[in-house]
């Protein structure tokens, strides 16, 4: 069958619309996932049998090079998918995969693997063999283990490890010299190494619902961070000098244990957004009335003793919930 | 007004609020869980119908409230509806998840939402607070509605 029939047939066994690309006479993009559909898996209730015959005819697109399946409730994905060596952009995220489908190792140069929100209990070794990997999406699975073979990885610019069972944070990652975005998230760390300096090209950091009480004086020479999201853990304090990253532009602080901010926060002139919500906070920080381009700020549940001053050069004040 | 709690839980969280939910508010209601409910056929009699669900995954539905809510017929232009979603904190990215899923659907349903949803936070500390503010709401506006 060629690729121009094998779009048809799965036109029919889809259903609704779905996108795909063509290069002369190849299929080279796929998505069974959209957007616009509020499961977003386009065949995510579909039957099982209804699901293997899709997945038959997506395994004889050989030119694919991006596939995306994600949402889909498929349990695994079989190993004549091992056909598909030309991937660069692979999503099997949000199904319910327990192992990374072998078949991954046959494709020839991945560069955005998503394989996210599984039931995957570990990470085998040849993911190792993606030098040139540059997202890779691992939150929500199962794994305790990220493998030193990962150390690889130097192209990486995305890393998501959220909600793994992750103990600490691999000091190679730090290696990652490239990684622009780094999410890591519910794990019982109480210390960012100092190491995240290296890590010079990031521009967001998100260290969501950890137990961290201290933040590496370090942090402060991320010089391109424009998002940091540090909601949920149990900080008391920040680094003096967090008026350094002035490129920051997105701040989350939400639920830690603070109770005044550092006086170089007056530096961050590029805040858009500030979640100071859920914190030890008994009055408004005065520099909060110094930020220029402030224009959402959530400040409810802290113990204020008084009234609070008027915020009328913010468009958005989120006080009470 | 005849109500009903309709909620799926995985490992308890949602259950709890549940049960914190009749601790709290002044009206009466039936409680189901949706897995141990084959369809909706039973469900005309109601008027207001309180949703509760965690949101799972990437955005997604808990499984047992997605194979109730795809499977839910009801014509419920003559009914009102009300979601608590669990999971999702409170900030500016929120937008997605359990209550926007179920909420698209009750829509489709021509359902009228009776007060505004919550998005309540789960992890690792429960909003109580928020939650006892929008039982006060569901208090008041039933109140105003049976009047």
């Amino acid at each position: 069958m060629n690729d121009f029939d094998a779009i048809d047939l799965l036109k029919k066994k889809v259903g609704v619309p779905f996108h795909y690309r063509f290069e002369n006479e190849r299929c080279v993009e796929l998505d069974l996932a959209s957007q616009d559909y509020i499961f977003r898996g386009l065949v995510r209730h579909h039957t099982q049998a209804e699901k293997s015959e899709i997945l038959c005819v997506i395994a004889g697109l050989t030119y694919l090079e991006r596939l995306n399946l994600r949402s889909n409730m498929f349990h695994s994905i079989p190993d004549y998918f091992g056909n598909l060596t030309h991937l660069r952009y692979l999503d099997v995220s949000s199904n319910h995969l327990e192992k990374v489908p072998l078949w991954i190792q046959e494709i020839q140069d991945l560069e955005h693997l998503n394989l996210s929100a599984n039931e995957i209990g570990e990470l085998p070794s040849f993911l190792s063999k993606f030098h040139n990997l540059k997202t890779l999406r691992l939150h929500k699975n199962t794994f305790r283990i990220y493998p030193d073979e990962y150390g690889v990885f130097a192209q990486l610019e995305l890393l998501n490890l959220y909600s793994s069972r992750l103990k600490y944070i691999p000091s190679f990652i730090f290696d990652y010299s490239k990684l622009r975005v780094l999410a890591w998230g519910v794990t019982p760390i109480a210390e960012l190494p100092a190491d995240i300096e290296r890590l010079q090209e990031l521009e967001c950091l998100m260290l969501q619902c950890n137990c961290v009480r201290v933040l590496p004086e370090s942090l402060c020479g991320l010089k391109r961070l424009k998002g940091l999201f540090l909601l949920q853990n149990k900080l008391r304090e920040l680094p003096e000098d967090i008026g350094n990253l002035e490129h920051l532009e997105h701040m989350t602080l939400y639920q830690n244990e603070l109770a005044g901010l550092p006086a170089s926060f007056e530096n961050l002139k590029n805040l858009k957004k500030l979640n100071l919500a859920w914190n030890r906070f008994e009055e408004l920080p005065p520099v909060v009335m110094s930020l220029p381009k402030l224009e959402w700020f959530g400040f409810f549940y802290n113990p204020i003793r008084g009234d609070l001053p008027k915020l009328k050069h913010i468009k958005e004040v989120i006080l009470e919930k | 007004m005849k109500t009903v709690v309709l909620y799926a839980s995985s490992h308890g969280s949602t259950r709890r609020v549940v049960k914190t939910l009749a601790e709290t508010v002044q009206f009466s209601f039936d409680c189901f869980d949706v897995k141990n409910l084959t369809d909706s056929s039973s469900m005309g009699k109601y008027d207001v119908f309180l949703f509760f669900s965690p949101t799972y995954g990437n955005e997604e539905l808990q499984p047992d409230m997605e194979k109730f809510i795809v499977n839910f017929r009801l014509d419920m232009s003559s009914k009102y509806y009300a979601i608590c979603e669990l999971g999702n904190y409170y900030g500016y990215e929120a937008d997605f998840g359990a209550m926007k899923i179920i909420r698209h659907h009750l829509e489709k349903l021509s359902g009228k939402e009776l007060v505004g949803p919550l998005s309540m936070d789960s992890l690792p500390k429960k909003d109580w607070t928020a939650f006892a503010t929008w039982c006060g709401k569901l208090n008041q506006t039933l109140r105003e509605t049976h009047e």
